[in-house]
């Protein structure tokens, strides 16, 4: 496996930004009422992930080391603005489905996080393909919450309808609640198999923050000359 | 220690500087693309919920009534809903068959919500659709798929639509949409609003 492939092996299984870093749980919760809307969000994401990734990796040199944070917000909310204007203006159809997702995105913390753990130590097309390896994970832990809401909550998977006739919809599972549940009973099962996961105490110190600040780097700033 | 923070200001600043240019240019290549996008998107509607009429234009007169309009709409009874525009439907000799009538009731469950309802000059709504809806999927966006649109076609709108709940609907009336109180109230609302500025305007 060379460093590109081994990137997306990183993202979608080994580091999967939602289940084992657990970040991005704000959009996660809010858009996976379908599995349809969850992949709208993935998708999107990865496609903002991947471009700001190999932007702030190219700038990493550029950027002062403590005016990290607002150097990588400006760059990765002008990147998500003109995505925003080129798709309304030149892709309408891809617009009206996708649309809604793109100004969610500035506020979804895995562009920052890896923007932050990864793109400012790493190459632009190495950082590219971290973009996309987050990015597929992201968009494949979404759908999955997502078609689970859906088929409890409706009765369909991708607006299919697969249960039988007799099964009534428990309506909860596609409102606010349901996605707590959801994800709470997957995390529980992560848990229970003790497969890693960032806020699993004394997990494995080398995934994310392994839920300890302290060892975070923005608590421990460089020194300055 | 000082030059530092000089440096790093500069830096910053023109990390803003080229973000900010690049915006600029962006939108100004994007700006006539989106609103023609918008306004194709727009025809496409007023086109499903019109389909006689060829050509959708606003007048002067109406843009006008709408403004009146909108200051009394709050006293209709049919919440704080606002009528946005009023098209002219034409056909292609340029005879006025009707009107497409926006209007946005902002009682659903998600907020905003936006239709279009085309109505003829012998009073029957030929159709309803929405600009902009975001229910919940499976529960109130489900206003937004025929089963539920079209029963609109062909009702009397010569007066409200009342919202039933169950049985069968005459013509003045519609079935809410089972589960979804709040956009059923918001589509009748931005409904009836619309009926309303439609006897409004063809009877003075």
């Amino acid at each position: 496996m060379n460093k590109y492939t081994e990137r997306i092996y990183n993202g979608i299984w080994k580091e999967n930004p939602l289940f084992v870093l657990v970040l991005g749980t704000c959009p996660t919760l809010a858009v996976t009422t379908s599995a349809m809307n969850g992949a709208g969000m993935g998708l999107s994401t990865t496609a903002v992930l991947m471009l700001s990734n190999a932007l702030i990796a190219v700038l990493r040199n550029i950027i002062p080391e403590k005016l990290r944070l607002p150097a990588e917000i400006v760059v990765v909310a002008s990147l998500v603005t003109v995505c925003d204007m080129l798709m309304e203006g030149f892709t309408p159809d891809l617009y009206a489905s996708l649309g809604i997702y793109i100004p969610l995105i500035v506020v979804n913390c895995i562009i920052l996080g890896r923007a932050e753990a990864y793109a400012m130590k790493n190459g632009p097309i190495v950082s590219f393909f971290d973009g996309l390896g987050m990015g597929l994970g992201f968009t494949i832990a979404l759908v999955l919450i997502g078609a689970l809401r859906e088929l409890i909550g409706a009765g369909e998977i991708f607006g299919f309808h697969i249960m039988p006739s007799f099964y009534t919809p428990c309506s909860i599972f596609i409102l606010a609640p349901g996605a707590f549940f959801v994800f709470a009973a997957l995390t529980a099962l992560q848990n229970k198999l003790k497969m890693p996961c960032a806020t699993n105490g004394d997990g494995n110190p080398e995934i994310g923050c392994n839920g300890n600040c302290l060892t975070c780097g923005f608590m421990k700033p460089k020194k300055d000359n | 220690m000082k030059n530092s923070i000089v440096k790093d200001a500069i830096v910053l600043f023109l990390i803003t500087l080229l973000s900010g240019l690049a915006l600029g240019v962006v939108h100004e290549l994007t700006l006539e693309p989106i609103a023609a996008a918008q306004q194709a998107a727009a025809n496409k509607t007023y086109q499903e919920v019109f389909p006689d009429a060829v050509t959708f234009e606003t007048t002067e007169e109406l843009a006008g009534k709408v403004e009146e309009a909108n200051l009394d709409a709050v006293n209709w009874g049919y919440g704080a809903v606002t009528i946005d525009e009023c098209l002219e439907a034409k056909n292609g000799a340029g005879e006025v068959l009707g009107y497409v009538i926006n209007a946005t009731s902002p009682d659903g469950y998600a907020g905003d919500l936006q239709i279009s309802v085309g109505i003829s000059k012998d009073k029957k709504v030929l159709g309803l659709g929405f600009l902009s809806i975001s229910e919940t999927p499976g529960l109130g966006l489900k206003a937004n798929e025929p089963a539920f649109k079209d029963q609109f076609v062909g009702k009397d709108a010569s007066g409200d639509i009342e919202r039933i709940k169950t049985g069968t609907a005459n013509e003045q009336q519609f079935n809410a949409l089972s589960g979804a109180t709040y956009t059923s109230t918001a589509v009748g609302n931005a409904l009836n609003a619309s009926i309303r500025f439609f006897n409004n305007i063809s009877e003075g």
